[in-house]
C-alpha cells in the first residue's frame, strides 16, 4: 500500500485530468466522485511502479478509463436515468470553451472519447487503438466521424 | 480548432471539495487498513502459534500413544512379543520365530487391548493347529511397568476364555531377562522356560530350545524335575520358583 504522502501527489498531478475523463463519460457529480474514490483507491493499492511520469499519467487514465466504463455498464444504471442528469460544465468558463466543450460532450459516447484522448491528450491512433483495446483503422474513422460533426457544429473550421 | 479543443479542457479542474474528499476517504481507508492488517497479522500470529502447539500435541500424543511401557510374550510354539502402552493397547508386535512371523500376517493385533490381542491371537484360524491338539500350551509373560500392573495384567489375561487354548500358563517376569532373552534370540517368555530348563540342566543352550514349543519344554523340565533327587545335587530343581500362576480349563488340565 502506497503512502499518504505518494496519494497526495498523484491527487495533485492527476486530479484534472481524471476530472476530464469523467466529464467525458459521466453525466453527474456523484458519480464523478465515486470514480475518484476508485481510482485513487486503485492507485493506493497498486504496486504497479512506473516508469516515468508519461507512463504514469497513462496508467491513470486507462483506469479512469475503465472505471467509467464499468460504472456505465451497471445494469441499474444503464435501465434508469438519474434527476440531476446535466453536462456538468462550470458557469465560470469562457464562451468559446463553453462552446467546444458542449459541442464534444454531446457527441456520441464511442466519438468524444477519441476527441478527448486525441486532441486534448495528444496520444496518436495507434496509442488510443492500444489504450482502448480497438482496432487503429476504427481510431481513424472514428477521429475523422467526429472531426466531421465538430466541424458542422462549430462551424466548419479545419481541426489538427 | 485543436486548439480551441485543448483550450476548452484545459480550462475544466477536478474541485477542490472533489479533491479533498477523496484524500479524505483514503486516508480513513488507509487508516482501516492498517488496523485491519495489524489485526490479521495478529490472528496469523496466534493461528500459527495455535498451530504449532497442536502440531506439538499431536506429535507428543502421538509419541506417547505409541511407546509400549509394558509387554506379553506369547509362546506355543509362535513365539510373539505384544508390546503395550499406557492405554493397554498394543502398539508393537515382534516375533521370534517363523511360525509367529507367519502367525501375525494374518491377524491384525496393533490398536487392540492386550487381553483382546490375546483372545484374538489365540482364536484365530493360524493359531488353531497349535491350539487344537490334545496336549497344547500357551504361555503368557507379561513385564509390567510396575509390580502392581504386572499382577493387574495376569489377573486380566487369567480372567479370560481362549476358546481351544486348554492350558495356559501365566508368569510375570522382569525387565533385566528381556535384553538377555532377546539377545539370545528368544522371546522372554521363552527364555524364562529356558532359564528354568538351565537351572536343571546347566549344559543347555538357548538355540537348542529355541525351535521347541513350550509343551516341548515343559515336558523336559517335568522329566529332569522327576529324574532329579534333591539330596544329591544342590542346584539341580527349585532354582527358579514355578509359575506364579496356572490357569487350567477344559479337558486335558492335567498336562500342565
Amino acid at each position: 500500500m502506497r503512502s499518504e504522502a505518494e496519494v497526495n501527489r498523484a491527487v495533485y498531478l492527476y486530479a484534472d485530468t481524471v476530472r476530464r475523463i469523467c466529464m467525458v463519460y459521466l453525466k453527474n457529480y456523484a458519480d464523478t466522485e465515486d470514480i475518484f474514490q476508485t481510482v485513487f483507491m486503485k492507485y493506493l493499492l497498486s504496486s504497479a511502479v512506473f516508469e516515468n511520469d508519461e507512463h504514469e499519467k497513462a496508467w491513470f487514465i486507462r483506469v479512469t478509463i475503465n472505471a467509467c466504463k464499468d460504472l456505465l455498464k451497471d445494469f441499474f444504471r444503464k435501465n434508469t436515468v438519474p434527476l440531476d442528469e446535466i453536462i456538468p460544465i462550470s458557469t465560470e468558463m469562457s464562451e468559446d470553451n463553453r462552446e467546444v466543450l458542449e459541442a464534444v460532450l454531446k457527441l456520441p459516447a464511442k466519438y468524444k472519447e477519441v476527441v478527448y484522448l486525441h486532441y486534448y491528450e495528444g496520444y496518436s491512433c495507434v496509442e488510443i487503438g492500444k489504450m482502448l483495446n480497438k482496432n487503429v483503422n476504427t481510431i481513424y474513422t472514428l477521429l475523422n466521424r467526429a472531426r466531421e460533426m465538430l466541424r458542422e457544429k462549430l462551424g466548419g473550421e479545419d481541426i489538427g | 480548432m485543436d486548439n480551441r479543443i485543448r483550450n476548452a479542457f484545459n480550462s475544466v479542474h477536478a474541485e477542490d471539495e472533489l479533491k479533498n474528499n477523496t484524500k479524505e476517504f483514503l486516508a480513513e481507508y488507509a487508516v482501516k487498513a492498517n488496523k485491519t492488517s495489524a489485526q490479521r497479522f495478529k490472528r496469523t500470529v496466534v493461528a500459527f502459534a495455535a498451530c504449532f502447539i497442536l502440531t506439538l500435541l499431536g506429535i507428543g500424543g502421538w509419541r506417547f500413544y505409541t511407546i509400549p511401557v509394558s509387554a506379553i510374550s506369547v509362546d506355543v510354539n509362535p513365539s510373539i512379543e505384544l508390546g503395550i502402552n499406557r492405554f493397554d493397547r498394543v502398539v508393537t508386535v515382534d516375533t521370534y520365530n517363523k511360525e509367529g512371523e507367519l502367525l501375525v500376517k494374518s491377524v491384525r493385533l496393533k490398536n487392540l487391548n492386550y487381553s483382546n490381542a490375546i483372545e484374538t491371537l489365540l482364536n484365530s484360524e493360524a493359531m488353531k493347529p497349535y491350539v487344537s491338539t490334545d496336549d497344547n500350551l500357551v504361555s503368557i509373560t507379561v513385564i509390567g511397568d510396575t509390580k502392581q500392573k504386572s499382577e493387574e495384567m495376569q489377573n486380566k489375561i487369567r480372567s479370560r476364555k481362549y476358546g481351544e487354548s486348554t492350558n495356559i500358563e501365566c508368569h510375570a517376569s522382569n525387565r533385566e531377562q528381556t535384553k538377555a532373552a532377546h539377545d539370545a534370540g528368544l522371546s522372554f517368555g521363552k527364555y524364562r522356560a529356558y532359564l528354568e530348563l538351565k537351572a536343571l540342566d546347566p549344559e543347555i543352550k538357548p538355540d537348542e530350545i529355541k525351535n521347541l514349543s513350550m509343551r516341548q519344554i515343559r515336558d523336559q523340565i517335568s522329566a529332569l524335575k522327576n529324574n532329579c533327587d534333591p539330596t544329591s545335587d544342590e542346584n539341580c530343581c527349585g532354582a527358579l520358583e514355578e509359575p506364579t500362576a496356572k490357569q487350567h480349563h477344559g479337558k486335558h488340565s492335567s498336562h500342565s
